[in-house]
């Protein structure tokens, strides 16, 4: 696996977060590791694939972030509920800015879905089995 | 007595509201019969003064007419970008109420509402593409979904410097046109974008609705000293209650008696310490140096009026200045 793209996204990601929100992201997720091995399989140059890599960590952490709330600890309820907000809108700035809008019309219904059905209380577990068969449409579009 | 904003302006607040509800109603996914379509559409039927939307109105009557119809669908995604941004600073303030109603997380719980917001500003960007058969309609939509990590800096900023008194004017404008300018900026050159107008246009269009946002979110500092708990619907003082260093606060930590007593403040102080703060700081000129503040901006939307000399939609932009000059 090429554990460089993701070390490299990690930091390209961190380094674009905003300092005063104190987020900072780490590479343990075994979802987003297989996301970077698909994604790295791929024909396109490193610049598009860590873009590509960067709005999965994203929507990841930041859903992540929305559905992991401390109701009862008003600090921590602040920062995640921000936290998750910034990543999100962190997805639209990074796809536009790296010239790699398309990705966004993958990824914004399947986010809105994701809403829809947390709030009809299903479990998550599913979105990242999505998230990645969108990816790998869209890669394949790209790259066809 | 004046008409209201949206009648001297020719803008159909019906249309508005209907549009609002229209993105939901549009929305195949959504079931009529969930408490997301229930609160989104209480949260529509509320209504509000639609500031934002009726900005982006404005700023498309700077394009060419064929295109004005994509000034409405960003009309649209600000609003509920700024409605779901209302839900989520409401958890976070720990608001019970909205406009004299229960807010969505008093009314359902954290989580609903968390994930209402979400699904609000995706939906509405979705939305705001759909019929259009080129896709820069949607990246348009997608740049101003963007600015949400602007909001959330101010956001953070405000929350880092809760009873912070060491706060600066500069500072605070910073954290102003993050929290609330930039949007108002983003309303009037997002329309005019949208809707075909020059860059410059729109750019200088921006600048506009950035300055009478700085003087809107001053105007919205006074009143939380110079109205009463009925109208607000919270405490008067709210924002000191809650640490939030506003502009008559820092004017007020000039004057070395009030400072003394506002940096005793802290999140444990009695109400009846509070009470004395506000009642001091009402008393002092602190309140008419914001007024004065909030005046040099609209001052500063006005003399951007002159680029636009000539143009048939100018009369416009004077009445949105009028309307902020009154309002402050």
């Amino acid at each position: 696996m090429d554990k460089k793209l993701l070390l490299d996204t990690l930091d390209l990601v961190n380094e674009l977060i905003h300092k005063q929100t104190n987020i900072e992201l780490d590479a343990d997720d075994r979802s987003l590791q297989e996301l970077a091995e698909m994604i790295g399989s791929y024909c396109m140059t490193r610049s598009r694939k860590m873009t590509v890599l960067s709005c999965c960590m994203l929507i990841s952490v930041g859903i992540r972030k929305h559905n992991h709330l401390l109701p009862d600890d008003k600090e921590s309820l602040a920062r995640s509920i921000l936290d998750g907000d910034y990543l999100i809108g962190l997805i639209y700035r990074v796809a536009i800015s790296r010239k790699e809008q398309k990705i966004l019309k993958k990824i914004n219904p399947i986010y809105k879905r994701m809403q829809l059905q947390s709030l009809e209380g299903r479990k998550s577990e599913g979105f990242m089995t999505e998230l990645k068969r969108e990816i790998k449409d869209y890669l394949d579009q790209q790259s066809a | 007595m004046k008409k209201p904003l949206h009648e001297q302006l020719q803008i159909s607040l019906h249309e508005i509201n209907e549009m609002l509800l229209h993105i939901i109603q549009s929305d195949h996914e959504l079931q009529r019969s969930t408490v997301l379509y229930a609160s989104v559409e209480r949260l529509i039927m509320a209504g509000g003064k639609r500031l934002r939307p009726i900005m982006a109105l404005v700023g498309g009557r700077f394009g060419t007419s064929e295109r004005s119809h994509l000034a409405w669908k960003a009309a649209g995604l600000l609003e509920y970008m700024h409605m779901a941004s209302l839900i989520h600073d409401d958890i976070i303030d720990d608001s019970p109420l909205r406009r004299g109603e229960q807010s969505l997380h008093a009314a359902t719980d954290i989580g609903t509402a968390v994930h209402a917001g979400n699904y609000m500003i995706a939906r509405a960007l979705e939305w705001s593409s759909e019929d259009e058969l080129i896709d820069e309609n949607f990246y348009m939509g997608a740049e101003l979904a963007a600015l949400i990590t602007e909001l959330c800096v101010g956001e953070y900023d405000q929350l880092q410097h809760r009873f912070d008194f060491s706060m600066t004017l500069d500072q605070y404008l910073e954290k102003t046109k993050r929290k609330t300018a930039l949007l108002m900026g983003a309303c009037m050159s997002a329309g005019a974008r949208a809707a075909g107008a020059d860059e410059a246009v729109a750019n200088q269009l921006y600048e506009f609705g950035e300055a009478l946002g700085i003087a809107f979110q001053i105007h919205d500092d006074l009143l939380d000293f110079t109205s009463t708990s009925e109208q607000l619907g919270k405490p008067t003082g709210s924002d000191l209650r809650n640490g939030n260093i506003t502009l008559p606060i820092i004017y007020a930590l000039e004057d070395e008696d009030l400072r003394r007593q506002l940096l005793l403040l802290h999140c444990d102080t009695s109400k009846a310490q509070f009470d004395e703060a506000i009642v001091a700081v009402k008393q002092s000129d602190a309140l008419d140096r914001s007024r004065q503040l909030a005046e040099q901006y609209t001052l500063k939307a006005k003399s951007i009026l002159e680029n636009f000399e000539g143009h048939s939609s100018i009369k416009d932009l004077q009445v949105l200045v009028s309307y902020f000059i009154k309002a402050v």
